[in-house]
């Protein structure tokens, strides 16, 4: 993921997060439901307490409690002044716990959607916050638990003490191995202005903080489904984007070979937003650009063909001339028949260095025995054409590890590259000189692929440094005057094509002890 | 007298040619397109053409066409200055005898007419025949045998392929064959043999000779690979 998908998922991520505020917003809503809660047990209370003022308390109470059963959430006990427990809207044997804990855990794998992995895991840094905010706060005095009263007959809490007193009472107690805490409100029963007894109602906060616990898990469980929305979402998103603008990128990419050459026209994109008609675009750039170079080729191509038809004039008439010219008359018939020729040869080349790429493209590759080949051409070269130059093979692979060194290439095309460098070294060297021929394959390291080189090497005269570059230039030609006229100065920028159209690389070494190296490197 | 034809657009070699052929004794028409060529082609039919390729109106492609319709036997030399035309026009289905490329040297041109004509008239080379394997050149006739069939050869194709045939087995490099197949050419262009090779092989291989008859020894030149 990268760039614009990355982009659109923090944003999608930010929005999935709100409901996160609401988990904090439950807080409120917690202390509004406690609140409730408690206002409710003063009204049983109350009512009980108001109901009980006219009778015998224990009486009035049991038949009150026997006819409840056990249809409320609150235990109701009831007092004496003394703080004797007289009756209790609790079973005997439930004594333990407090109602509304004691119903839920009848029911005990259903329901703590506290122990639920989810909630563990979206409580965690609340519960972390709690604890370390716990060794900041100054220790808080320890409550009483809610099984304060369990098994006692005399109930002596500060809310009993305070209702027989006549006023209303409240306690909170927490209950033992749980989060939730016991409320307690006990009302005065009055008779005659005289408190006669009182009324316990007791409720656990557990329910309440259950279906907080059950809410808030919904809301965890509703956040990782929208942040798994969000990333679905955002991805899908970002692949309407990022897949037409990448394949818009790889076609872009894709107008250029490996070679930096015009390639033939791609598909564009098919629809109607904007990438696509960026594609469109770029298509017709492209073929318009490749209108171009193809019309520079063949117009080239013709150029060269038409420029031959009037050079074969040219040529047949000085020849025709020759036969019976006076003498006078010879020696510009020799210039005009010398500068014809020219003109053929750098038609010649130049219908070459158009080819090359045309050729490089329609010419199959295949594994060429680069030592036999070159020692074919020093054997086969006609390099008596100009006497006293001899040129030395020197095969380095063969001596070495006696393996054949393979040039994916156009043989044909290799031999002429080879062929233009060694005619160029020769041209250059003086008499009784010697050019040197070198094949050596430099093996791989770690980091670097391995090459095969493929130098040639003469005692010219140099060529000075910064012209070095130059002489792989079209028509670039560094001879004296009164060679020029045999060379077009296109031989250096074939080769250079050559090369580089197998994916290698040519470059010139002045020697130390004088002359010019010329260096082919190719991939292995 | 012979009767040669002339037909290239390019004035000055129309002009250059029909007063070389004239001093060597023939009698010399000159057409500027294939059309011209082609109306007086009934009235005053030639003995040889030399036919350009690319020519307005009427190219030497399509002449060539018509008028081996009605004439399989004048023999036509191809002028050309693209190599690629020639693979069209020298293929095996349109009847060119030879071909020179331009520029050319006007003594090697008078050598080809003086052979391509002699051959037209049965009359050979005085050249001895060749034998190699199941491959027999006969001088005489220009023509060649592969086995039971008959191949048809340009004169610069046969000599070529007789350079080969002479000394089968062994390595001919490339300008040793340019030298025998276009003897009398200053104009070195020693490219000019990878073609005519290629155009000997697809006739070889119709005829039934195994693919890799004629090997290329990559960098030095070409082989026959026939054992004697």
């Amino acid at each position: 993921m990268k760039g614009l998908t990355s982009r659109l998922l923090i944003f999608n991520l930010l929005l999935a997060v709100f409901p996160i505020g609401a988990i904090l917003f439950l807080g409120t809503y917690e202390i509004q439901l406690l609140e409730s809660q408690e206002r409710a047990m003063v009204q049983q209370g109350r009512i009980l307490a108001s109901a009980l003022a006219g009778h015998d308390l224990k009486v009035e109470a049991h038949s009150i409690f026997e006819r409840l059963r056990e249809r409320t959430d609150a235990r109701l006990r009831v007092v004496d002044e003394n703080g004797l427990l007289l009756a209790d809207s609790a079973k005997p044997e439930s004594d333990e716990k407090e109602i509304s804990s004691n119903t839920i855990q009848e029911n005990p794998e259903a329901s703590y959607p506290e122990e639920n992995v989810i909630y563990r895991i979206g409580a965690l840094p609340t519960r972390t916050y709690k604890t370390l905010s716990g060794y900041i706060k100054p220790p808080q005095t320890p409550t009483e638990i809610s099984e304060y009263y369990s098994g006692r007959d005399i109930l002596d809490g500060p809310e009993i003490i305070s209702a027989l007193n006549g006023r209303y009472g409240a306690a909170t107690r927490i209950s033992q191995g749980q989060k939730s805490v016991t409320l307690y409100s006990a009302i005065p029963v009055f008779r005659k202005d005289k408190v006669i007894g009182a009324v316990l109602v007791s409720r656990s906060t557990f329910s309440i903080l259950s279906d907080l616990y059950q809410l808030r898990l919904d809301i965890a469980i509703i956040f990782l489904f929208s942040v798994g929305a969000a990333i679905i979402l955002s991805i899908l998103l970002a692949r309407t984007v990022t897949v037409p603008v990448g394949r818009l990128r790889d076609q872009a990419e894709s107008i250029l070979d490996e070679r930096g050459k015009l390639q033939a026209g791609f598909k564009p994109l098919a629809g109607k937003d904007e990438v696509a008609d960026l594609s469109r675009a770029l298509f017709r750039l492209s073929s318009r650009l490749q209108q171009r170079t193809d019309h520079m080729e063949s117009f080239m191509a013709d150029l060269v063909h038409e420029m031959k038809n009037p050079v074969a004039g040219i040529l047949s008439a000085s020849e025709l001339a020759e036969q019976t010219a006076e003498k006078e008359t010879l020696r510009f018939l020799e210039v005009i028949d010398r500068e014809g020729r020219r003109i053929e040869r750098l038609l010649d080349d130049l219908r070459e260095l158009i080819s090359v790429d045309v050729r490089l493209n329609r010419g199959d590759r295949e594994m060429v025995d680069t030592g036999t080949i070159l020692r074919n051409l020093i054997s086969a070269y006609p390099y008596h054409r100009k006497a006293g130059v001899e040129i030395e093979f020197i095969d380095t692979t063969e001596k070495e590890s006696k393996e054949k060194v393979y040039i994916a290439a156009d043989p044909d095309r290799l031999a002429q590259a080879v062929l233009n460098l060694v005619d160029n070294a020769i041209s250059f060297s003086p008499k009784k000189a010697i050019v040197e021929l070198k094949l050596e394959k430099i093996a791989g390291g770690k980091n670097e692929k391995g090459c095969i080189q493929i130098s040639i090497a003469d005692r010219g005269p140099g060529i000075p440094g910064e012209a070095t570059q130059k002489v792989f230039e079209r028509w670039y030609t560094d001879r004296p005057e009164e060679e020029s006229s045999d060379h077009t100065g296109l031989g250096l920028a074939i080769v250079k094509g050559i090369v580089e159209g197998y994916g290698g690389s040519i470059r010139i070494i002045p020697r130390e002890e004088g002359g010019t190296m010329f260096l082919m490197e190719f991939p292995e | 007298m012979k009767h040669i034809a002339i037909v290239d657009d390019e004035a000055a070699l129309r002009e250059n040619l029909s007063y070389a052929l004239d001093k060597e004794g023939y009698r010399v028409s000159t057409y500027p397109n294939g059309q011209n060529a082609w109306d007086a082609f009934h009235e005053n039919p030639p003995d040889l053409y030399l036919l350009d390729i690319l020519m307005p109106r009427m190219d030497g492609l399509e002449f060539c066409r018509l008028l081996r319709r009605e004439d399989t036997r004048t023999p036509i030399i191809f002028l050309s200055s693209r190599d690629e035309e020639l693979d069209r026009v020298l293929g095996l289905e349109t009847g060119g005898d030879d071909y020179i490329g331009k520029p050319f040297s006007v003594r090697e041109l008078l050598a080809r007419i003086k052979a391509v004509l002699r051959r037209a008239d049965g009359i050979g080379l005085g050249e001895p025949a060749i034998e190699a394997g199941p491959l027999k050149l006969n001088p005489d006739s220009y023509k060649a045998v592969w086995n039971e069939t008959e191949l048809v050869f340009t004169l610069s194709e046969y000599r070529l392929l007789s350079e080969l045939a002479r000394s089968p087995g062994t390595v001919r490099t490339r300008s040793a064959l340019y030298v025998s197949a276009f003897p009398d050419d200053k104009f070195v262009n020693e490219r000019a043999v990878d073609s005519h090779i290629k155009r000997i092989r697809r006739k070889l291989e119709l005829a039934g000779a195994p693919k890799n008859i004629l090997e290329t020894i990559y960098g030095l030149g070409y082989r026959l690979g026939i054992d004697v």
